[in-house]
């Protein structure tokens, strides 16, 4: 390298930087945003699918979509988060469209008879996932523009400002979407108890 | 979302995260290669007819190397391969003017744009077959004088050209099947995998100044009705087609012929498993990474006619080596489910829990397993996941966890 080069270093550059050098091909810029965000976005497409398998997946995919898409994607504000969380949230609405259909159709099966299994002793736990499922269920039920808002601030935790820049709608518009959902999700989930 | 009693998050296991990294890094290798594609040996090259386009026939002996070298021909280079073959070299720039623009990739199927002595062309490579654009044919330009189709591949590759001064991306459309964008190159090369058929089809295009942009209000100027482009310079079957002598083969052959869903590379699914149940079928076929599963039935408006479906895996992921295709409930009163998937190649066993109180085996055959549910299944933990374990012939497991049931 030419003497007197600036070079930024791995930690202390943002989002914005990596991402600008993996679209001209820097893959390990690419991999230091992967290392930075994937425990992030595994842990939303989780509370996106209520499954680790599931959520395994989507992340794996969501950076595949990155890595493919990186030329033609320009981050809004400084984080990759935002977007990556999107494209995490397209995946699970892709998959879930197609198990809808069989899933209402296997509830008309007979149920089995009870018997005793290991489902009692994490009962605990399953009872959290199935809150988790529950959630998302009306999560889905949400129009469209609460639903977006609810995915990345909700359940993502981002920043109003981020989604609202991602979104470009102004902030308050967020702030007003995620108080109606909030307001719905407890009425639907209310409804289930 | 605290206040809806959400698990906490958790910490990302270090296997996790070296699954989805090497996944990754797999990625970025093949896309170093210039495309994603799968290795299938060159023994015997089997025609490819599509069309009336010029058609050329290479026979290469049994493990040979496809191309002059000591390994097949890969990226671009198979395209040249395939004019060599085709006996056109003189229809084309040199191959050492070969620049490429850029390359793009859907699964197993590559576009290359290239640009020669002035002159772009572009080559498309699949699982099994060459297409590679006429440099010297004359084009047929849409409404606006600047934009002309150069390629329309039965895949459904569609690309062409453009001004770039006036357009930055293209939108391609035809009646209600919506658009694909694509972003225009500078030197006003645009493609896209479209999905569509080009004997069915016929596209329009919309320009856009902001290829980063998804905003109505920023189209430029409507390229109008794309006419057909002039046909290819070589279309080439280099790589072996499945071999589907087989029950499941002929079933595959016929369900993917009749599906009305259009599949790239059709030719390239191995058969898998195969599930009869009077006139409701379910027959699986792999390819490379990707997966299918295709249905028939008869149609319950006229029983006596059979309707075909076609699902593919949506996931193209190697995270997780078993995984299940989706498959809608087939028939209308009482009609059976069917649970199938995708394992690895060399699983010859799978057991899994769907409710029923004892591990019930599917069928295992070409990567993929299958079976039509038991009375009364349903998922095991009321999570709707079902537990799998595949193994091998020696009896080690291939994976030992949960996967979606629906």
């Amino acid at each position: 390298m030419a003497a007197g080069v600036p070079v930024e270093t791995g930690p202390d550059r943002a989002d914005r930087t990596l991402w600008e050098s993996a679209s001209a091909g820097d893959e390990s810029a690419f991999t230091e945003l992967f290392e930075r965000h994937a425990q992030a976005v595994w842990n939303h497409a989780y509370r996106l699918t209520g499954s680790w398998a599931s959520a395994e997946d989507l992340t794996s995919n969501t950076f595949l979509i990155a890595w493919r898409k990186r030329a033609d994607v320009q981050l809004v504000r400084d984080s990759a988060l935002p977007w990556l969380y999107t494209v995490a949230g397209n995946l699970a609405r892709t998959e879930h469209r197609g198990a809808r259909r069989r899933l209402r159709l296997l509830k008309k099966t007979p149920e089995p008879p009870v018997v005793p299994d290991h489902a009692d002793t994490v009962a605990a736990q399953l009872d959290g996932e199935q809150r988790l499922r529950q959630v998302i269920e009306a999560v889905r039920s949400l129009p469209r523009s609460q639903r977006q808002v609810v995915e990345l601030c909700l359940l993502g935790d981002l920043p109003i400002a981020d989604a609202a820049a991602l979104l470009d709608v102004a902030e308050v518009t967020v702030r007003s979407h995620i108080s109606r959902a909030r307001a719905q999700l407890r009425a639907l989930l209310q409804e289930e108890k | 979302m605290t206040d809806f009693g959400l698990p906490p998050r958790r910490a990302l296991p270090e296997e996790v995260r070296d699954r989805m990294r090497a996944t990754l890094q797999e990625e970025m290798r093949q896309t170093r290669r210039g495309g994603r594609w799968v290795f299938v040996a060159a023994a015997a090259v089997v025609l490819l007819v599509v069309g009336a386009v010029s058609v050329t026939q290479l026979i290469k002996p049994s493990g040979a190397p496809a191309a002059g070298g000591t390994s097949p021909a890969s990226g671009i280079d198979r395209c040249w391969s395939a004019v060599e073959a085709a006996g056109k070299t003189s229809e084309v720039p040199a191959r050492t003017e070969w620049a490429v623009s850029y390359t793009e990739a859907r699964g197993d199927d590559s576009v290359f744009a290239v640009q020669a002595a002035g002159v772009p062309f572009f080559c498309e490579t699949t699982l099994t077959s060459v297409t590679v654009s006429d440099p010297h044919a004359a084009l047929a330009y849409a409404p606006d004088g600047k934009t002309a189709l150069v390629l329309y591949t039965a895949s459904g590759l569609a690309a062409g050209i453009t001004d770039p001064a006036a357009y930055q991306a293209m939108d391609l459309y035809t009646g209600d099947l919506g658009a694909t964008m694509s972003t225009v190159a500078t030197t006003g090369q645009f493609s896209a995998f479209t999905g569509l058929d080009p004997a069915k089809t016929q596209l329009s295009s919309w320009g856009r100044q902001d290829a980063t942009s998804e905003k109505a209000g920023e189209y430029v100027g409507q390229a109008g009705l794309l006419p057909p482009p002039p046909p290819p310079l070589v279309t080439l079957a280099d790589r072996r087609a499945a071999d589907r002598r087989s029950p499941a083969g002929v079933a595959l052959d016929e369900c993917l012929a009749k599906a009305p869903e259009k599949l790239t590379n059709a030719n390239a699914y191995s058969p898998g498993v195969l599930l009869q149940d009077g006139r409701y079928q379910v027959v699986l076929g792999k390819a490379g990474l990707d997966a299918v599963a295709c249905t028939s039935q008869p149609d319950p408006a006229k029983p006596e006619n059979t309707l075909y479906r076609l699902y593919s895996n949506t996931f193209t992921g190697q995270s997780v080596p078993v995984r299940r295709l989706s498959v809608q409930p087939i028939g209308i009163d009482d009609p059976p489910l069917a649970f199938v998937g995708i394992v690895p190649d060399d699983t010859t066993k799978l057991a899994a829990d769907v409710g029923v109180g004892q591990p019930v085996y599917a069928d295992v055959a070409g990567g993929t397993f299958g079976m039509w549910l038991p009375a009364g299944a349903k998922p095991p933990a009321g999570d709707g996941m079902a537990w799998v374990k595949s193994e091998n012939a020696a009896g080690t497991p291939s994976f030992n966890g949960w996967i979606p049931f629906m």
